[in-house]
């Protein structure tokens, strides 16, 4: 390993939508150390981030070897046809390298004393641009010798590029390889681990390794590659993975940069990057970046909303967040007795009752579900952690200025010819805790009562349970009478020990889940996408 | 706690839900009011009084073809588990309502087995060989045929009641029948 990842940080990945900012093409941008130094200066005063990138395509590599490019003033260089012949050129020796070292140089005079990241593309990666990605991967079966001939060469060719840039001073080694996700887990240490640990070797400061998807079942290789930071793809929760990963190595993620930072407003932004950093940034080493390199195309504004909202939910946590950890390690241990003491010690010291909620009690049970989607744990655990939840938010409830009244965004109920309650009673438990009001009807309810309530309280979204298979023929009654009373827009969600998925289709439901968790996890999902058709 | 038991709750051990169990288990046990019934019935009889859902299971009428006569089963916990569940559940304490709901599971359906394995081998000592365990909702035996469980064995179990769906009262209830052949040569 090298020298501790800095914790704290915020920025964004790379600085691709730095070409927002000059009038000239990416086509342009890639060839001209002077424009691109002018687009990623604009880029940085505008959103600035505490590690700044050099505006570097994936494709920067493979050309090098002899990979031909396509280029387009639009979109970045993409590989068009592999290298007929494999070059191993010196890097000082190949222009566009040249035009990112220079640019990072031109950083430093810029932005004194802010962290540079010299960003290279892993061996795996730049092998499969090089020589087709199908090709090497059918490779690493059939003739794993030449894979491992031709990763000598990409590996080469990235120390040397990577010296290069590590010459400007860059005080990070960025090392992204996407492709190694592709690779089977048992594959990955042979054909792309041991070359990044030779590659990340280069570099006596920190670094950082980046692969895209979804890396949980290689967490332990990428830390064998002794990288200081793991930045790790916005498919991964990052609460069922922080255990896996040692606190000397940073947590570097993960907001989505397509979904988030590219397609929403900043206002979104702002409010997805605040539930994030109230969710890791307790974590003495967590840093708050994107999942990956935010595209060309997303908005300036809301890369600047992601750092400054970032930054200022950050300060708010950060003089509570040894007492914040505690408290959600504490519930997450489902240790209720001890939960009074901690949420009383932080509201004395001066923590919001919202902060206290969403950092210390609902930190636990969103962990809780994370290892229960990963089955790290099962239901009975995350029970006891719900009623630790309890414990806490009995005291929080009066504090928070949540309206007592306020209308509910779920109807819950056990069918006619079912009095079926628990698992109906645990749904309603686990969605309360979530935040989600809940309206129960009980058990053997009409379907009229459904719907009337539904259309009383304007709710959207109907839980049906059912245990019997008597009940499994009046929920689809239930359903019918939603669909031809024009309450369309209702989705019904079922469960129970009668329903499975095809009994969910059949019955013409919106969703199954098999459990109170995936429930909760459903209906807040329904419920977040209801609320962006809403406002969109 | 037993391991079956654990894995069944789905519990690790050592924990503080296993702990926490422990206590559950104790308390469940405090709270049972076991109660069992049995008849037999010949299977004419038996079809009669099981009219319309006897004949009207076609898997039923497989699994007892070779038989001469139906033994009936019910096992049931009484009604104070399940209240206490309930209680739990409504003071939002959700592991112990829970975990206290699926010990009573547990322990019906151990007792219901007991009664199975008593059936089985007392067959057996009279030469007669027995078919699986069979209960209402199973395939197409319809959920309604413990009414007729709860006209046979209502006097044995004080407190057993049909409700809606043909679901029973007390829940933790378990009724089954078990086919007997004749001879142990006639095994189905």
């Amino acid at each position: 390993m090298g020298a501790a990842f800095p914790a704290g940080l915020v920025f964004p990945i790379n600085a691709l939508p730095a070409c927002q900012t000059v009038e000239q093409g990416i086509d342009t941008l890639c060839h001209d150390a002077e424009l691109k130094a002018q687009a990623v200066l604009r880029y940085y005063q505008q959103a600035p981030a505490d590690l700044l990138f050099c505006f570097s395509d994936i494709a920067i590599q493979a050309e090098a070897m002899g990979a031909r490019l396509a280029y387009s003033p639009a979109s970045l260089p993409v590989v068009v046809a592999p290298a007929p012949n494999v070059l191993l050129p010196r890097a000082a020796q190949v222009g566009r390298m040249g035009v990112n070292a220079q640019v990072l140089a031109r950083l430093d005079s810029q932005f004194p004393g802010r962290l540079r990241a010299a960003m290279v593309y892993g061996p795996f990666t730049v092998a499969g641009q090089v020589a087709g990605e199908q090709e090497v991967l059918r490779s690493t079966v059939e003739r794993p010798e030449l894979v491992h001939a031709l990763l000598e060469k990409t590996l080469a060719l990235a120390l040397d590029y990577a010296r290069l840039l590590l010459e400007t001073g860059a005080e990070v080694l960025w090392v992204s390889d996407p492709l190694a996700s592709l690779l089977p887990p048992i594959g990955f240490w042979e054909f792309a681990g041991q070359y990044l640990a030779r590659l990340l070797e280069v570099h006596a400061g920190p670094t950082a390794l980046h692969i895209c998807g979804d890396t949980s079942p290689i967490i332990g290789p990428m830390l064998q590659t002794g990288a200081d930071g793991l930045s790790l793809d916005q498919c991964l929760d990052l609460l069922a993975l922080e255990d896996a990963l040692p606190p000397e190595v940073a947590i570097i993620g993960n907001l989505d940069p397509v979904e988030v930072l590219e397609l929403t407003s900043p206002e979104d932004v702002a409010a997805q990057t605040n539930e994030l950093v109230e969710v890791m940034g307790l974590l003495p080493n967590f840093c708050l970046s994107s999942g990956c390199a935010p595209p060309p195309t997303a908005p300036l504004a809301n890369i600047a909303s992601f750092l400054e909202a970032g930054r200022a939910r950050w300060r708010q946590l950060a003089p509570h967040a040894q007492g914040l950890r505690d408290l959600a390690a504490t519930v997450h241990a489902g240790q209720r007795g001890k939960v009074p003491a901690l949420v009383s010690g932080l509201l004395e010291a001066g923590a919001s009752p919202l902060l206290v909620l969403n950092s210390g009690l609902m930190r636990a049970i969103r962990k809780g579900s994370a290892r229960y989607e990963v089955k790290q744990c099962h239901l009975p655990e995350i029970l006891l952690m719900v009623d630790a939840f309890h414990q806490g938010f009995q005291q929080l409830e009066g504090r928070l200025g949540l309206a007592v009244d306020r209308p509910p965004q779920v109807v819950l109920g056990t069918v006619k010819g079912d009095v079926h309650e628990i698992g109906k009673n645990l749904v309603r438990i686990v969605l309360e805790t979530q935040g989600v009001k809940v309206l129960d009807l009980g058990v053997n309810v009409e379907g009229r009562r459904f719907l009337e309530a539904c259309q009383k309280q304007g709710v959207r979204v109907l839980g049906l349970s059912a245990f019997t298979t008597g009940a499994r023929r009046e929920l689809k009654k239930v359903i019918q009478l939603f669909r031809e009373t024009g309450m369309e827009e209702v989705a019904v969600v079922v469960g129970g020990a009668a329903v499975n998925q095809q009994v969910a289709a059949s019955v013409g439901a919106d969703g199954y889940a098999r459990d109170a968790l995936a429930a909760a996890r459903l209906v807040k999902g329904i419920l977040a996408r209801q609320g962006r058709a809403g406002r969109g | 706690m037993d391991k079956r038991l654990l894995r069944y709750l789905q519990i690790a051990s050592p924990s503080l839900a296993e702990q926490e169990a422990g206590q559950l288990w104790d308390e469940a046990q405090g709270l049972v009011d076991l109660a069992t019934w049995q008849d037999c019935l010949d299977l004419p009889d038996f079809y009669r009084r099981f009219h319309p859902y006897a004949a009207n299971s076609a898997a039923l009428g497989r699994l007892l073809a070779p038989c001469r006569q139906v033994r009936l089963l019910v096992a049931t916990l009484g009604d104070r588990l399940e209240r206490r569940a309930r209680d739990y559940l409504d003071q939002q304490e959700a592991f112990r309502g829970y975990v206290l709901d699926r010990l009573g599971s547990y322990l019906v359906e151990q007792r219901m087995r007991g009664l199975d394995r008593q059936v089985t081998l007392a067959a057996q000592v009279g030469g007669c060989s027995t078919t699986r365990r069979y209960s209402p909702g199973y395939r197409d035996f319809a959920l309604d045929a413990n009414r007729v469980f709860v006209e046979l064995a209502s006097s044995g179990i004080p407190g057993l009641e049909l409700g809606e769906g043909g679901l029973l009262r007390p829940e933790k209830t378990i009724t089954a029948l078990k086919g007997l052949t004749q001879h142990a040569g006639d095994k189905p």
